[in-house]
């Protein structure tokens, strides 16, 4: 009988993990003691069909606001007291929400040959652009942390750019000659530092978390296909090409979702009460 | 945005944030009281839990319309963890905005939606 209420707290502790971490460290404690007061006045009501009652309640509310918390994280009540993104960043946002609809119609359309190394230096270019933007947003709640995800992701990009505009001017075989290894090593560090700078996004937030899931899961499971071209070893197993045209997939969509996100959503503007 | 702002010039705001500010009210109020007085006013029809309480809690907070007051309970008469919120110039302004709309809304409708209800 006496072990009944912590049980019952311990599982609405538990459903609180559902909200997201920044709403939980501030409120958790405070919507604890609610929990308590509500679950008395239930039981103060005499029937057991009053607790039950309170529960259905008490998990209603959590599986309404919980997601609603997710997805309206950094919204405001009144729209208008908050700021719309500016046009600089609605313009990298749009510049990632393009990579990620040029990765996946490459994914999609067999481009031809010459096509190829110019839809990588759009895709390149996009996303410089969108994680300057991200970068933009997280700088604000933990520069140093933002700063170590966008940086070795901007480097390796930016690397991955001058190989392929170099091998270009070559003999316009992009993953052949000179270049051909160098290209190799650096796409396996632009992968792992998009992974890094996904997590880093899905740490700070402040933008969308399920984008920066996306995104992380797209990085990683494409450095799995990475020697598809056998640039390394003679025979890559073909796992790999499936699981990296997963990641491809995933890729494309982080993109475009952190690119609406940067683009759409509005910030809320410091006010003076 | 400031405090002293023409109340018709302030933004609407969502009916479950309305519904907090009220209850707030001029007093200070923690989560319960607030959920209880929501309950109230709105002759029960709305009846918050803590996910919706403190979402609204936050979501009023971020746009300045409330803040959390310094005071804590007495520890024979209250938890300490408790906290409570007041509302701050700009919340009051909102407050007295939305209540102007929706004022006008009623009197629009009071000729012929309301004349059966006397």
């Amino acid at each position: 009988m006496t072990s009944q209420p912590a049980i019952g707290e311990r599982i609405y502790r538990g459903l609180l993990r559902l909200y997201p971490a920044e709403f939980r460290d501030r409120f958790s404690g405070e919507m604890v003691l609610l929990y308590r007061d509500k679950l008395r006045d239930a039981r103060k009501g005499g029937a057991s069909g009053g607790t039950v009652s309170a529960w259905l309640r008490l998990l209603g509310d959590v599986v309404v606001t919980a997601p609603s918390e997710h997805l309206r994280r950094n919204r405001t009540v009144a729209h208008s007291l908050a700021s719309a993104p500016p046009i600089s960043t609605r313009a990298l946002g749009v510049a990632g929400i393009l990579t990620g609809a040029v990765i996946l119609v490459a994914f999609v359309i067999e481009l031809p040959q010459e096509l190829f190394p110019p839809r990588i230096v759009v895709m390149i270019l996009g996303s410089i652009a969108l994680i300057l933007a991200v970068h933009r947003r997280q700088a604000a709640i933990g520069p140093t942390l933002a700063l170590i995800g966008a940086v070795p992701a901007l480097l390796a990009n930016a690397c991955y750019l001058v190989l392929i505009v170099l091998s270009m001017t070559g003999n316009g075989r992009i993953f052949a000659g000179t270049y051909g290894l160098a290209l190799f090593w650096v796409a396996v560090a632009l992968w792992l530092s998009i992974a890094a700078f996904g997590a880093v996004t899905i740490l700070i937030g402040a933008v969308s978390r399920f984008g920066a899931i996306v995104l992380t899961l797209g990085a990683l499971l494409t450095l799995t296909g990475i020697d598809r071209l056998g640039l390394v070893s003679e025979s890559a197993p073909t796992i790999f090409n499936t699981l990296s045209q997963v990641g491809i997939i995933l890729l494309a969509l982080g993109w475009i979702l952190l690119g609406i996100d940067v683009a759409l959503r509005r910030t809320p503007q410091p006010l003076s009460p | 945005m400031e405090a002293g702002a023409e109340p018709r010039s302030l933004p609407p705001i969502s009916r479950t944030a309305f519904h907090v500010l009220v209850a707030i009210g001029p007093e200070e109020r923690h989560g319960y009281a607030i959920m209880h007085e929501v309950a109230r006013i709105t002759n029960g029809a709305t009846r918050l839990g803590p996910g919706g309480v403190y979402t609204t809690i936050r979501r009023l907070l971020d746009d300045g319309l409330i803040e959390e007051s310094d005071e804590r309970p007495d520890v024979d008469v209250d938890d300490q963890r408790r906290r409570y919120y007041r509302l701050t110039g700009l919340g009051r302004a909102v407050v007295a905005a939305e209540a102007a709309r929706l004022e006008s809304l009623v009197e629009a409708a009071r000729p012929w939606a309301l004349e059966d209800f006397g």
